[in-house]
């Protein structure tokens, strides 16, 4: 709901003030009305009095008399006064005696109770019509002296009392109806000079109101124009009040915010200004990023070419390759159109091709020399001599050109990279269709590709001459061992010989043999075991270190190869008065390795621990555990000191360097014994205590289904 | 003559000449042969009782004689020992497999081998 207030300024002052004034007047005309009939009512109260009192006095005579037409003019004389509406007289008893004016309803005949005794006065009102109705008694003098007749009033008399008589009653009304027109011409004058008020104060207001809201008004409107951006009015200031300096207030504002909005323009303009540059520089850094990324790419395709060579010559070590590849890569950096690579030939005065891609060059073109004219000829070898970069712009350029080789007559411009070190003398040379100089990058290109090269040719020919070497050496080295093999056999036949006729001599196959000829026939037989031994382990090292020892993988029983190595050795222990036990527990399945070898191992092991022991005993113990067979050779002889224990299985190692020559042997048995368990899938160790025994045991699975190389 | 007859394939003729000698004084009747070709002709030709085969031989390496050997019907029950060389890795078994009943390491000791031979084939 809207609440509907005036929106006009000065209605609404107006409206606010106008009731509050308007109040006020309507209140102090009714007052000043009412004041103005009271003060009107008393005097016509006094009038009226005087009148009665004087008619009183007047008819006193003609009511003593009752002499009608006396008091009749009397009645007339005091009915002459506009006021006086009406007379009555009274006599004596309250009898009506004479009566004028407008006719008096009642009373006609005043009781003698109501007659008064002084003057009274009171408002009546007949027929619509209201009156101030005095009475006043009719008094006569009973003894008048002339003095009192003449100089005094009848007031005084009558104070005196006493010596008057009441003879009748004077009844006198006053109309009221000219006071009334009076006051009511009051209240019409108070209500013109309200309505005037009214009238004034609004045209007043309106003109105030208007003097105060048409500057708001036009503060208003500019406002509404500044709203709009028209900055450039001003509100024309007409008063030095408050109104005026509003406007002045406001003309300031407006200047100030022209001003503001002139610096933001400005400052717009400014950051208008900066985006463009801002843009223009973006570009250029666009433009510069581009360019870097174009030479990032660049440089990621040399990068890309360097680490393809290098990773040629990491994968092949190949000279021919590298060659090739350097070439390729050299055309594809350089964006030319052919790539030759010549070396130069020391001994004699020409070049040799190499490398080619992208020519076609049979074996009869590929070589350069001074005497047959090539037009690469001059800066190859120039390239090469000084090691700086040669150019030949254009090859037509020059009148005396030697006529160039078939397959490379189409090339105008030539680039020569040296490729020289200590032991390198290449020359890398691009070709191209088209004439004119090589550019910087490509040049710095092609001498870092000729760097990178020189490198990965130095490797190749250092890996070609390993790997020369290397063949040399495993050949050597197959050599050797089939030279140990042959040489052991070799040896052996004789030996064969030699022991087998000695045994049959000490068997007597041949005869007697003389008592004192026994020991040192036996000496023989015994140092010719020994050398067998040595030879046959000689052997079993030089076939390990050739990688042909494989294991002969069959069945086996373990207490087989147990009781051959006893057997064996038995005559030994005997000999030294030595126990030799053997422990092998009835529950240890068929096994599967190389017999063989395990009595070789064994036979080591023990032949050892007998060579060691000068009295007390040989034990060899097997058992399984988990699937693993534990052998073991433990002995009673001098033991091995703890810190040598690692090494002993180091070939040509024995507890002491001294042992050997006390003992003999060439130490190379546990490192066979070692290989041989490690062949097996097994490990050998040692436990000892110096000067009270050692003991021997290598581990080696139960079941071996596939020997390992050693 | 009623000992049976050895055939010793050997090209070596110090070795030969142990056994000779070691034979003398038994009823074994010896005969020998210096390479594999002259071993498996002898043995066709003299169908011996016992055969001691050298493995490392010229001509006929000494396994390929075996299986030779075996391959005859005359010579197929023929035992044969197999004389190995210690040099070459798994020959006793490259011999088993080829054929051979027995075989000794050699060096040997001829006693040991005489006892092989009684056991495989008895004088008598």
């Amino acid at each position: 709901m809207l609440t509907m207030v005036p929106r006009k300024f000065w209605l609404r002052i107006f409206w606010t003030v106008v009731p509050v004034v308007a109040g006020f007047l309507i209140v102090q005309a009714l007052m000043s009305a009412r004041t103005h009939r009271q003060l009107v009512t008393d005097e016509f109260s006094k009038r009226g009095q005087a009148i009665a009192a004087q008619l009183a006095s007047s008819v006193e005579l003609g009511v003593y008399n009752e002499d009608k037409q006396l008091l009749g003019a009397s009645i007339r004389g005091a009915l002459r006064d506009p006021d006086v509406a009406y007379v009555v007289i009274y006599g004596e008893a309250g009898r009506p005696l004479a009566e004028g004016g407008r006719p008096v309803v009642e009373p006609a005949s005043l009781p003698e109770a109501r007659i008064e005794k002084a003057l009274s006065s009171r408002q009546v009102e007949h027929s619509g019509e209201r009156f101030i109705e005095f009475r006043t008694p009719i008094t006569a003098e009973a003894e008048r002296t002339a003095d009192e007749e003449l100089f005094r009033p009848a007031s005084d008399v009558e104070r005196k009392g006493g010596s008057t008589k009441t003879i009748g009653v004077l009844r006198l009304g006053l109309s009221l109806r000219g006071v009334e027109a009076q006051t009511w011409g009051l209240l019409k004058l108070w209500g013109a000079i309200t309505a005037a008020f009214l009238v004034l104060s609004a045209t007043a207001l309106y003109t105030f109101s208007r003097r105060i809201t048409r500057p708001i008004n036009r503060l208003t409107e500019q406002a509404g124009k500044v709203a709009a951006g028209r900055l450039d009015e001003t509100i024309e200031v007409e008063s030095k009040d408050e109104i005026g300096e509003l406007a002045l207030a406001f003309n300031e504002m407006t200047r100030s915010l022209k001003q503001n909005i002139g610096d933001r323009d400005m400052a717009l303009a400014q950051l208008r200004d900066l985006n463009r540059t801002l843009e223009d520089r973006i570009d250029e850094r666009t433009a510069e990023l581009q360019e870097r990324g174009r030479a990032l790419q660049r440089s990621l395709e040399e990068v890309r070419a360097m680490s393809e060579i290098s990773r040629t010559v990491a994968s092949t070590l190949d000279l021919t390759q590298v060659l090739n590849t350097i070439s390729a890569r050299a055309v594809e950096l350089s964006s030319s159109d052919a790539c030759a690579i010549f070396e130069r030939d020391q001994v004699e005065a020409r070049l040799l091709g190499v490398a080619f891609y992208a020519i076609h060059a049979p074996s009869d073109l590929r070589t350069l020399s001074s005497s047959m004219g090539d037009p690469e000829w001059r800066p190859v070898s120039q390239a090469i001599e000084t090691g700086e970069i040669v150019q030949v712009p254009d090859l037509a350029g020059d009148a005396m050109r030697p006529e160039p080789r078939p397959g490379r007559a189409r090339f105008r411009a030539l680039l020569v990279v040296p490729i020289t070190g200590r032991n390198v003398a290449l020359a890398l040379v691009v070709y191209r269709v088209t004439p004119g100089r090589f550019d910087d990058r490509t040049v710095d290109l092609l001498t870092a590709l000729g760097n990178q090269s020189k490198v990965a040719i130095d490797n190749a020919r250092l890996f070609k001459e390993l790997e020369d070497k290397s063949r040399q050496l495993e050949v050597a080295s197959r050599h050797k061992s089939d030279f140990l093999a042959n040489v052991s056999h070799e040896l052996r036949t004789p030996l064969n010989a030699i022991l087998g006729f000695n045994e049959m001599v000490l068997g007597e196959v041949y005869g007697e043999v003389p008592a004192d000829l026994r020991v040192p026939l036996t000496d023989v037989q015994n140092s010719g075991r020994h050398l067998l031994r040595l030879i046959n382990n000689v052997l079993d090292l030089s076939k390990i270190e050739a990688g042909r020892m494989e294991l002969a993988l069959a069945d086996y029983a373990v207490f087989d190869v147990v009781e051959s190595v006893r057997h064996s050795l038995r005559s030994l222990a005997d000999e030294k008065g030595l126990d030799f036990v053997t422990e092998v527990a009835d529950d240890i399945p068929l096994a599967r390795g190389d017999p063989g070898r395990i009595t070789q191992c064994l036979m080591n092991l023990a032949g050892n621990a007998l060579k060691f022991t000068q009295q007390g005993r040989i034990v060899i113990a097997v058992e399984v555990r988990n699937d693993l067979l534990h052998y073991r050779v433990s002995d009673t002889g001098i033991g091995i000191p703890a810190d040598r224990l690692e090494t002993v299985f180091e070939e040509f190692r024995q507890g002491d360097a001294t042992v050997s020559t006390q003992f003999g042997g060439t130490g190379l048995g546990l490192s066979i014994t070692r290989k041989f368990v490690e062949m097996h899938g097994g490990r050998v160790w040692a436990e000892s205590e110096h000067g009270r025994g050692s003991t021997f045991s290598f581990a080696i699975p139960l079941r071996v289904e596939t020997g390992r190389t050693a | 003559m009623s000992g049976k007859s050895v055939l010793y394939v050997e090209d070596n003729e110090l070795n030969r000449k142990i056994v000779r000698d070691l034979l003398r004084r038994t009823r074994y009747r010896l005969l020998e042969a210096p390479d594999g070709e002259a071993g498996v002709a002898m043995a066709r030709e003299q169908r011996p009782d016992l055969i001691l085969m050298d493995v490392q031989l010229p001509k006929m390496s000494g396994i390929d004689a075996i299986k030779a050997l075996r391959s005859e019907p005359e010579t197929a029950g023929t035992p044969i020992i197999a004389v190995t060389s210690f040099a070459l890795s798994g020959s006793e078994q490259k011999a088993i497999e080829a054929g051979a009943t027995a075989y000794m390491a050699k060096p040997y000791s001829p006693f040991d081998l005489l006892r092989m031979m009684r056991q495989l084939a008895p004088e008598e």
